[in-house]
């Protein structure tokens, strides 16, 4: 009786269906990554058809997190019907409870991201970040792994040992970035001039970085609109998650 | 205008209520063989999902086995429920809740074997660090909820069917064509694990 109260409770807990791919529930983003995740993943619907749903939220209300992934997959719709291509990650931050983060794959999907592999994701792509109360950076990690993945581009061995490739990248622009601050640092305490004299290659690198990184954002703004809904995908318990 | 004998209208009006009753009595009968359909392809996805788990548990014995000291108590237990549970096969056509309620017990009886394998699995922490079991472990639970997933949704169609024959007068024709109410699973004895979760729209 107990449990079927708590499983009323909680059914009542569902978010409604939404016309976005991201769902920020739980406000983890900040406005500019949720528009660029939200532009992100509808450009990769458009170009594969695969749908990838995030929702973030405080709280499961009693709800096991797979459960909550594959209902919301299935009442959503999530993925094409013919294909059952959708996916679901579901993040709850830490809180007074445990984080906890899980990805949820269509029929279709499981296939191409079997349970250890997603598994795999959620504990050393994901977590990792989430520990560090950056959730933009796992989501963004674990996407990096699960687009190429999804749309049959690489396999899921293929795809880390790319990811070292990217954090190499990283790396070096973390360098740079260190370079720049330096730079500006030492520029401020000779004679306050932010902007003053040539700027170095580094620099140049670095404004251009960042100049694109703006343009894309301010991309991901405007195509709010573009999402054309979810298809009528359909989950039957495939996925892993992870706590911390 | 031709006059009808009063005779003739009362023909026309029976011959016009039993061709009706046919087709009402053909239309039922096919939405009742639509649903039967949908009951037996979610049958056949919940045989498919534990028939997963039945495949994964020689590779998991392999695996536990392979540690020194393993408890032989709790795999033997495995092993057993699973060789029992290979036993109770139901058939898509005889969907009686005798044989759900059967089946289930068996399914059940390999979960808890399982579950408690697992809890000792704790104890040997050399083999909870090792990939193999890492993946293992992964599969066994996307099975398990695999296994939750498949059984809510044949429930659901399983309930709806139930209704459409039970409903009168859809009950009559059910009653002629022969179809008979079907089993669901229930929760889990001790179902202290998640909530039910109910795929209902």
């Amino acid at each position: 009786m107990v449990i079927m109260l708590a499983g009323m409770f909680a059914w009542a807990s569902i978010p409604q269906k939404t016309n976005q791919l991201v769902n920020d529930y739980a406000n983890l983003f900040t406005e500019e990554q949720r528009n660029y995740l939200e532009y992100s993943l509808v450009a990769f619907d458009d170009s594969t058809s695969n749908q990838i749903l995030i929702i973030t939220t405080s709280s499961l209300d009693g709800y096991d997190i797979s459960n909550y992934a594959f209902e919301i997959g299935e009442k959503w719709g999530v993925g094409r019907a013919e294909h059952d291509n959708g996916l679901v990650i579901v993040i709850k931050p830490k809180n007074q409870t445990p984080g906890r983060a899980f990805i949820a794959t269509g029929y279709g999907l499981e296939g191409a991201l079997p349970d250890a592999v997603c598994k795999e994701i959620v504990d050393l792509e994901m977590i990792p970040h989430f520990k560090k109360n950056d959730y933009y950076g796992g989501v963004v990690a674990a996407l990096n792994i699960i687009i190429p993945v999804a749309a049959g581009e690489y396999s899921y061995q293929e795809a880390r040992n790319d990811t070292g490739g990217v954090m190499a990248l990283v790396i070096t622009l973390l360098v740079v970035a260190v370079f720049v601050v330096l730079a500006f640092g030492g520029n401020n305490s000779k004679d306050n001039n932010i902007g003053g004299g040539g700027i170095d290659p580094f620099t140049a690198i670095w404004l251009g970085s960042m100049a694109g990184r703006n343009h894309s954002g301010s991309f991901g703004s405007f195509s709010g609109g573009g999402f054309g809904g979810f298809g009528g995908g359909s989950f039957g318990g495939g996925g892993a998650g992870g706590s911390w | 205008m031709k006059k009808l004998s009063s005779g003739l209208i009362v023909l026309i009006v029976i011959g016009a209520i039993v061709v009706i009753t046919l087709l009402w009595g053909i239309r039922t009968n096919n939405k009742m063989v639509t649903a039967e359909e949908e009951v037996s392809g979610a049958w056949a996805q919940v045989e498919n999902v534990y028939q997963r788990r039945m495949d994964l548990i020689p590779n998991l014995v392999n695996t536990v086995k392979g540690v020194a000291d393993f408890e032989r108590g709790t795999l033997e237990a495995v092993i057993d429920a699973r060789s029992k549970a290979t036993s109770v096969q139901v058939d898509a056509d005889n969907l009686s809740e005798a044989n759900i309620a059967a089946f289930q017990k068996a399914q059940d009886g390999l979960s808890s074997a399982l579950s408690r394998l697992m809890v000792t699995v704790e104890r040997y922490p050399e083999l909870k660090a090792t990939q193999n079991f890492r993946d293992l472990q992964a599969q066994l639970e996307g099975t398990e909820n695999r296994i939750t997933v498949e059984r809510n949704k044949f429930n659901e169609v399983v309930k709806a069917y139930n209704t459409m024959i039970r409903k009168f007068p859809n009950s009559i024709i059910a009653g002629i064509g022969g179809f008979e109410k079907k089993g669901y699973f229930k929760a889990s004895e001790g179902a202290d694990e998640a909530p039910e979760v109910n795929f209902e729209f």
